[in-house]
């Protein structure tokens, strides 16, 4: 029978290899599991919050403003050149086919159903996400959250509260700003510079989308808001110390927004698409 | 054992048995305190031995991985949130670094705890906020600055007023003489023992004061405790190795004691080069 000592010992060749992967394999879903329960807890003590005591005017103004109105020059830019961007990948294909006026249809519903959300949602994780992580991540650095949690006040309450509400409020206005430009951005230069009839593109683009279209990146917009807000967030509070902690907070907290936004993007299409054919049966069934 | 028991009884402030843990490393281990109302007590060691760690256990910040926290009676790490925030308005916590909100004014950092609890309407939070920045010697000008336009010292000592605005029962400092220049420091030792005699006047204040500044401790402390790393104790020793009055500790026998009080490096460069 081995001592204790010599069963604590790794085993060596194939099988050390193989049991030290499987471990090393474990570690990684279980620390996962935990990052995602706490992300819940972190999650649900927030909305806790905002129905307890609601973010003062000041600092919901704040994240409104950091969030909202500093975000849109680059949305607003970013979604212009998406919408060109899909007229230049398109058209000869389109033209191939004779049915260059039909690009308004495919343009705009492409950017009200996944590039307008999934892109903006995107910037924002880079560019707001990001933001937040640091912000945080320092606030926990120099004990500025040890201090808020000293003088009875919650931490929760006063940094995560009113970044969600900004980031579920601001997120899909956005998300609509870079729609709207991406629509424009595409007439533009589907009209000027492929020369395209503006009444058929337009007409047909009118023809081809529906409301629905519009609310359905709308509601994913909104999804993909609170996750960069909860996600940035949780990773500014649980920032290791120094600046290189701050950095992979803020590293961390963009890769995981995205990765969230694309798996969330793929169950709410499902979600939203089998919700339209619950609400709107296809014809022929 | 029946001295420690009746002394953690009558005391504001104690720890009892308490070890803290972060993973596999232990930072406190088996660890009991008792402070009385009134005293300051300095707790003094080297980096690491986890003298900050006791401060944030004591309010709630750190929770212990075994033992009790006591504050007047009520066990700290046994409190739920609302508990815990009554008990944490009866603490001011100077920070090391004063930890003053970057985004806000010192107006606004000072008035903070006042407005929060909604103690005071926002005229005669800021009346206090002027008073206490002024007891601690700064104009009323400095209001309208971010933190970032302050100078070390002068962030400390917001950090003070921002700690005195609730007239806390307890005042714990972490380190609050680092970073500052001889004459800064001892400016923040008077302001210690100002605030300590001031508030003598109206209600006994405890203060525990956490520092490796041997001038500092000796200046304001009514005893001092000197903690020393776990990694270097063995495995039936007391972290404690000095618990009793400034004007002792320069004449204690232990080589431990006497090493840092003197401040020599002793063998320690060779330790740390073979560790």
């Amino acid at each position: 029978m081995a001592s204790p000592q010599t069963a604590a010992l790794p085993a060596k060749g194939l099988i050390g290899g193989l049991t030290g992967g499987i471990a090393w394999v474990g570690a990684r879903v279980l620390d996962a599991v935990v990052t995602l329960g706490s992300m819940a807890i972190f999650f649900l003590q927030t909305l806790s919050w905002i129905f307890v005591r609601w973010p003062s005017r000041r600092l919901l103004t704040a994240s409104l403003h950091q969030i909202g109105v500093s975000s849109l020059p680059v949305i607003c830019l970013t979604g212009a050149f998406i919408g060109m961007v899909l007229a230049v990948q398109t058209y000869y294909q389109f033209r191939a086919f004779g049915m260059e006026s039909r690009l308004g249809v495919m343009i705009n519903l492409s950017m009200f159903r996944e590039l307008g959300p999934v892109l903006a949602a995107t910037m924002l994780a880079g560019r707001v996400g990001s933001a937040i992580a640091a912000e945080l991540g320092t606030m926990k650095v120099t004990e500025q959250i040890d201090a808020l949690a000293s003088m009875g006040a919650s931490p929760i309450q006063h940094l995560v509260a009113p970044r969600l509400l900004a980031c579920l409020a601001m997120i899909p206005l956005l998300t609509i700003a870079a729609i709207a430009m991406g629509v424009l951005g595409g007439a533009f230069y589907c009209i000027y510079v492929f020369g395209v009839d503006p009444f058929f593109y337009f007409e047909n683009a009118r023809e081809g989308t529906h409301r629905w279209d519009i609310l359905y990146g709308v509601v994913k917009s909104f999804f993909f808001g609170g996750a960069i807000a909860i996600i940035s967030c949780y990773r500014g509070f649980h920032s290791s110390a120094g600046a290189e902690g701050v950095g992979q907070a803020a590293t961390i907290s963009f890769v995981q927004s995205f990765v969230t936004i694309l798996v969330l993007d793929l169950f709410l299409s499902i979600g939203l698409d089998r919700m339209h054919d619950y609400l709107w049966p296809p014809s022929g069934m | 054992m029946g001295d420690r028991a009746q002394s953690t009884a009558e005391s504001l402030v104690a720890v009892e048995r308490m070890t803290v843990r972060f993973g596999t490393q232990t930072v406190l281990r088996d660890l009991s305190i008792a402070v009385p109302r009134g005293e300051t007590l300095a707790i003094i060691g080297e980096s690491g031995c986890g003298k900050t760690v006791l401060l944030k256990t004591l309010i709630g910040l750190v929770r212990p991985t075994s033992g009790r926290v006591l504050f007047d009676g009520q066990t700290i790490n046994e409190l739920d949130d609302r508990q815990l925030t009554a008990a944490r308005l009866r603490y001011g916590f100077v920070f090391q670094q004063a930890a003053l909100f970057d985004s806000q004014t010192v107006a606004e950092n000072v008035m903070f705890p006042l407005l929060e609890h909604r103690r005071a309407t926002p005229q005669e939070a800021r009346a206090k906020a002027v008073e206490h920045l002024k007891q601690v010697g700064l104009p009323e000008s400095v209001m309208t600055k971010k933190p970032a336009e302050l100078s070390g010292g002068m962030r400390k000592r917001v950090g003070l007023a921002r700690a005195l605005m609730m007239d806390p029962d307890v005042l714990l400092y972490d380190e609050p003489t680092t970073g500052l220049d001889p004459i800064m420091s001892d400016v923040v030792n008077e302001l210690i023992l100002k605030t300590s005699d001031l508030r003598r006047s109206q209600q006994p204040v405890t203060s525990i004061v956490v520092t490796h500044d041997m001038h500092s401790a000796m200046k304001i402390a009514d005893r001092i405790v000197m903690l020393y790393p776990v990694p270097r104790l063995k495995a039936d020793e007391s972290q404690i190795v000095y618990d009793g009055s400034p004007e002792k500790i320069e004449r204690s026998s232990d080589p431990r004691v006497a090493q840092f009080v003197r401040g020599e490096a002793g063998d320690r460069l060779e330790e740390l080069q073979i560790a």
